[in-house]
């Protein structure tokens, strides 16, 4: 209940801070995923998501807030694990802007290595993820390291009916071409429900700080998302 | 049960009704219609999957243990009396209701003299064992070697916890758990040992009982916790 209570209160804090902005601008995410098992080495993961902006509008007294559909993507990665190491190659398209009838893509191609450093009650996870992003307008390299850290709400294990916590920072390299290289941080808290062993529903918050060096920006993230597993 | 595919798709329709009827957004409904076009096979896709997958998984639930945490208030004053001497020397005690199938208990956890102890309970407040987790190094050479020998017909392994433990005499509660926590070993020890094994190229988390003399008894697979949120 006490570990509930700190993601309560930094929601509402988050919450406060994005009502109190004149301008109100965040990001929502929301999709689902399916993992699933091939023989004996494998492991696949194939999710659907969709990005809206959302905004206050910038005319006179109009505060309407207003969502445009940023993209809509499908991903899948394939995973073989070496015990507490994973090392997953994944692919991303994504169609940018579809509501405009815009022709803009991108293809991403993922290569990464997770390893578990501790699993107990709490566990402790890195993730070195390496991206080819391929637009239509540019090509990017883009190296992130993510740290996470995800414990059961109640108990010592994560039971059918229970919620966990999952607190995440990355840190993200990326090189453009013709562009200056940026350096990206994200932080986020989730809040994880498990629905039946197979099923979990999961909210999440994640602070993005853009361009960290040349002009700085902050985003919010809301991310909500449903999971199956069959494995 | 209401499936919470329906849910979902319930929650999605209302919340585009709501958007269109506010005027909390630019979208039209021949905006909506070209959203759902390039997404309309994937939706099929997940729609099925949504409404099957329950029925399907809900086949598959078959692990009825659960372990929830409670209040000290919610442990019967019986057990907190005969644990008093130690718990009132000791940090980071939790209190524990588990259900598995028609058995009932309740466990209490804690850290006495730097060692991490675990003491179950049935429900009609016998004592069921006490469990203190350990260096598998500490384990009596007999008893070791006899372990290692069934650990080494794996291909590769790698210890993660050991515990030692005592299982109830005839003896009152007080006196087994006094002579428990002497480390005295002449009520009845086994060896609970939880491990990564590699065998035929995959890796399982296992958890293995142990006799005292480090006779293998039986072993039983660790359902390990979701992974796809902290690796995508």
């Amino acid at each position: 209940m006490r570990r509930f209570s700190v993601f309560a209160i930094l929601v509402i804090s988050a919450m406060k801070c994005l009502g109190q902005q004149e301008k109100v601008r965040f990001a929502w995410e929301g999709g689902a995923a399916l993992d699933y098992q091939v023989g004996k080495y494998w492991t696949f993961n194939s999710s659907v998501w969709k990005r809206s902006i959302w905004s206050t509008s910038d005319f006179g007294n109009d505060k309407s807030l207003n969502g445009n559909l940023a993209f809509l993507e499908v991903n899948q990665f394939v995973t073989q694990s070496i015990n507490r190491t994973k090392l997953s190659v994944g692919y991303k398209y994504r169609w940018v802007d579809p509501r405009s009838g815009s022709k803009a893509f991108e293809h991403r191609l993922t290569q990464q290595m997770a390893h578990t450093h501790f699993e107990d009650i709490i566990r402790l996870v890195s993730r070195i993820r390496i991206e080819q992003r391929i637009r239509d307008t540019s090509f990017a390299h883009r190296y992130r390291y993510r740290f996470s850290i995800d414990f059961p709400l109640s108990g010592e294990n994560i039971d059918p009916g229970e919620c966990y916590m999952v607190g995440t920072n990355e840190i993200l390299f990326e090189a453009v071409n013709d562009e200056q290289d940026t350096w990206e941080n994200r932080s986020s808290i989730n809040l994880g429900y498990l629905i039946s062993s197979n099923q979990k529903l999961e909210l999440s918050f994640t602070y993005r700080l853009e361009d960290l060096n040349i002009e700085t920006n902050g985003i919010l993230f809301i991310n909500t998302g449903y999971f199956i597993s069959l494995k | 049960m209401i499936s919470p595919s329906v849910i979902c798709f319930s929650v999605q329709e209302s919340f585009l009704e709501i958007m269109l009827t506010h005027n909390l957004c630019e979208w039209t409904s021949a905006d909506i219609c070209f959203m759902n076009k390039p997404v309309q096979i994937a939706s099929k896709v997940i729609m099925i999957l949504l409404v099957s997958g329950p029925i399907v998984l809900m086949a598959q639930e078959n692990k009825t243990e659960r372990e929830t945490r409670i209040k000290k208030s919610d442990t019967p004053l019986e057990i907190l009396n005969v644990l008093e001497p130690y718990l009132k020397e000791s940090t980071r005690i939790k209190y524990y209701k588990e259900i598995d199938g028609d058995h009932r208990s309740f466990e209490v956890k804690f850290k006495w003299k730097s060692k991490r102890y675990s003491i179950e309970f049935l429900e009609d407040v016998r004592l069921e064992d006490i469990e203190v987790t350990i260096p598998f190094e500490t384990i009596d050479q007999g008893s070791k070697e006899q372990i290692l020998l069934k650990l080494q017909t794996y291909d590769r392994y790698k210890v993660r916890k050991t515990q030692k433990q005592y299982s109830s005499d005839q003896s009152s509660a007080a006196e087994t758990i006094s002579k428990a926590m002497r480390g005295n070993n002449e009520i009845t020890i086994r060896y609970e040992i939880v491990l990564d094994t590699k065998s035929k190229g995959v890796w399982s988390t296992t958890e293995m009982t142990f006799d005292q003399s480090g006779q293998f008894l039986f072993e039983k697979q660790v359902i390990k916790r979701s992974e796809d949120h902290i690796l995508y």
